[in-house]
């Protein structure tokens, strides 16, 4: 070889190697971009069993039709989706559709993950190809019929479903648009803030109206009303609850705090404050008509407060405060807690039956804890003292019956 | 009109009261009272006890002395749904592991209250029957007493073998129970399935009241017979 020719062969061989490594930093950043965007969509909690491997599917997803299992999606072959393409991910993501033309059910939230954008997909993907594979096997769907026959999401789809891409509104700000993109589409906010219609869908005219999570019995607040929203809510505090499960305002607990757990603590302080700033620009709607308001007698209502007062007193003042003011990041304030005093009970009352450590997160890695209290207080006890603190400190919920406590504690 | 330049005797006043103000601030930033472990895990001690004895109802076994790695085996079973119980899965469902280590550390050092739970009336003829299959065993039915891996005492056996004495009658055969159908499980070889899989339902009540009755005290360090026991079965694996 002369000796031109060589430092021909090595300049182009350099070339390929700085092209190489270029290219390797580019897959690094897709993939930690990717992982940050997963992280954002909570896609782990769903596709993870308890005690499984992450993203190796089994968790069971209750529905009024049934129990859908989210499958592995992990790279294996057999078994993940190591076999899709990128095509095929952003398929199922942006139509809901697995390889093959399956038809996913909306457990998987694609009416809200079809707003993701193609790069953003191609992330996700790169980074799911990262992941452990995992060989375990799919469960089948254990869905009643007619629920069960797949064919009828077209249906399903013609009425509720159509696919869509996120459009940004030039007349507002870069954060608001990235906050509405988040909250709209890998947030998939809606999913449990809004109600659901008799065939589990949700519709654009009650988005973010608040609802009860079918069959999980948590009721998740509406984000866009005065009474139970966010609209008293300044960005700090919606930004802090975000990412650390607490505020001045109240702390998060069953499925949001899995929701901070999994997810909203790796937020970027930019893409929190995004966030925020899109939720509370939310037009504020009147509170919904809801056929679960009931009128309780006065008398009624009378004996539960004073009832209530008394337990409150004993067991709940110590840490509370004895005028629901709480400790400041340590016990949660009830006085002005927007979810004490909600329009759905469901949460208060399952909140002092079944206690719970506050979520975990980077900010508070040793959280506080309150007590079960469902051995130690009867149906009308609950009832009582769920309704005192309901009325009480300028709270303005309605009283709760001992009927309503039967309902939870059996599915506590 | 003339201003006085601050003197030497001012800005040393200034600078002193500067110090005594920072160490005010310091000594308000000191950890409250609220800020213990015992303060964090309120929710634990509400349903085992003020001091880890168990109690507030007939049920929830006792905490206090048990050897750390058996407590924190369990937390972890919680955690991963290998030991079945709802609330308490709900409980330690996103706690870290350090966390963890930090709770079943807590209970482990605090000292058994030397008491029994009890929790049943049963004849002496029954609390005999129970009395020796725990310390004796029945080696023509293959039952291993209890004492050859939990201890003489029935007070547990370190590192990972839990003190089985003073336990509430309810929740030792409730765990007879669970070891017998499955649903509590340990490594292969599952000595407690084994032996739970070879009690009869009276043999579990008279066992469990037995146990009941005995006094809650400290594990003890293995002998060489506990050894040699425990060297035949599966290890309790941390998940």
């Amino acid at each position: 070889m002369s000796p031109r020719r060589f430092r021909g062969m090595l300049a182009l061989l350099l070339a390929f190697g700085a092209l190489a490594g270029a290219r390797a930093a580019d897959d690094a950043a897709l993939v930690a971009k990717g992982e940050y965007l997963a992280r954002i969509g909570d896609c782990v909690s769903c596709h993870t069993a308890q005690g499984g491997e992450p993203f190796a599917g089994g968790r069971g997803i209750p529905t009024p039709f049934g129990t859908v299992y989210a499958p592995n999606i992990t790279p294996d072959r057999a078994h993940g989706i190591g076999a899709w393409s990128a095509d095929d991910f952003r398929r199922a993501l942006h139509e809901g559709m697995a390889p093959g033309g399956v038809l996913l059910y909306p457990a998987f939230p694609y009416p809200s993950y079809t707003y993701v954008t193609r790069e953003d997909a191609d992330a996700i993907y790169a980074y799911l190809r990262t992941v452990k594979p995992s060989a375990r096997r799919n469960r089948e769907n254990d869905l009643r019929f007619p629920y069960s026959v797949r064919a009828l999401l077209l249906g399903w789809r013609g009425l509720y479903f159509e696919p869509a891409t996120f459009e940004p509104d030039p007349q507002r700000s870069a954060a608001w648009n990235r906050g509405a993109y988040l909250v709209q589409g890998l947030g998939h906010c809606a999913a449990c803030h809004s109600p659901r219609n008799a065939m589990g869908a949700t519709d654009a005219d009650s988005r973010y109206a608040g609802g009860l999570i079918p069959e999980q019995n948590w009721y998740a607040p509406s984000l866009n009303s005065a009474e139970s929203g966010l609209g008293t809510w300044s960005e700090d505090e919606i930004v802090e609850l975000l990412k650390t499960g607490r505020s001045p305002r109240g702390a998060t607990f069953g499925p949001m705090s899995e929701v901070v757990f999994h997810s909203l603590q790796y937020l970027t302080d930019a893409d929190a404050r995004a966030i925020a700033t899109y939720l509370k620009s939310l037009p504020q709607q009147p509170e919904p008509p809801s056929s679960r308001d009931l009128e309780v007698a006065p008398s009624l209502a009378a004996r539960l407060m004073a009832r209530g007062g008394e337990i409150y007193g004993k067991e709940c003042a110590s840490c509370h405060g004895d005028r629901g003011e709480g400790v400041a990041g340590i016990y949660p304030p009830l006085a002005g807690n927007q979810a004490v005093a909600a329009r759905v009970p469901a949460n208060p009352i399952r909140i002092v039956m079944q206690g719970g450590f506050q979520v975990p997160t980077a900010a508070n890695p040793r959280p506080y804890s309150m007590p079960s209290f469902a051995d130690r207080l009867s149906d009308d006890d609950v009832a009582a003292v769920v309704t005192y603190v309901r009325r009480s400190w300028g709270n303005q919920g309605r009283a709760v019956l001992p009927d309503e406590v039967k309902l939870y504690r059996s599915g506590e | 009109m003339d201003r006085a330049l601050p003197s030497a005797a001012w800005c040393a006043r200034i600078a002193g009261a500067t110090l005594l103000l920072a160490a005010m601030l310091a000594d308000a930033a000191t950890p409250s009272e609220l800020d213990t472990l015992k303060q964090r895990i309120a929710a634990c001690t509400w349903c085992h006890g003020e001091r880890g004895q168990g109690g507030r109802n007939d049920y929830n076994p006792r905490l206090e002395g048990q050897p750390e790695a058996y407590l924190y085996a369990q937390l972890k079973h919680y955690q991963r749904g290998t030991r079945a119980y709802p609330r308490m899965e709900t409980m330690v469902r996103f706690l870290s592991d350090a966390y963890l280590h930090e709770i079943a550390q807590y209970f482990a050092a605090l000292p058994p209250s030397g008491q029994a739970a009890g929790g049943v009336k049963v004849g002496a003829e029954v609390l005999a029957r129970g009395r020796a299959l725990a310390l004796r065993g029945d080696a023509a039915r293959g039952i291993a007493a209890c004492a050859a891996c939990h201890g003489r005492e029935l007070s547990g056996v370190l590192p990972a073998a839990p003190g089985i004495a003073g336990q509430p009658y309810a929740y030792l055969s409730a765990q007879l129970g669970a070891w017998q159908s499955n649903t509590r499980r340990a490594a292969a070889p599952d000595c407690m399935a084994e032996i739970a899989q070879r009690l009869g339902g009276r043999d579990m009540q008279a066992v469990s009241a037995w146990l009941s009755t005995q006094p809650a005290r400290a594990p003890q360090s293995p002998d060489a017979a506990t050894r040699e026991a425990l060297s035949h079965c599966g290890a309790e694996v941390t998940p």
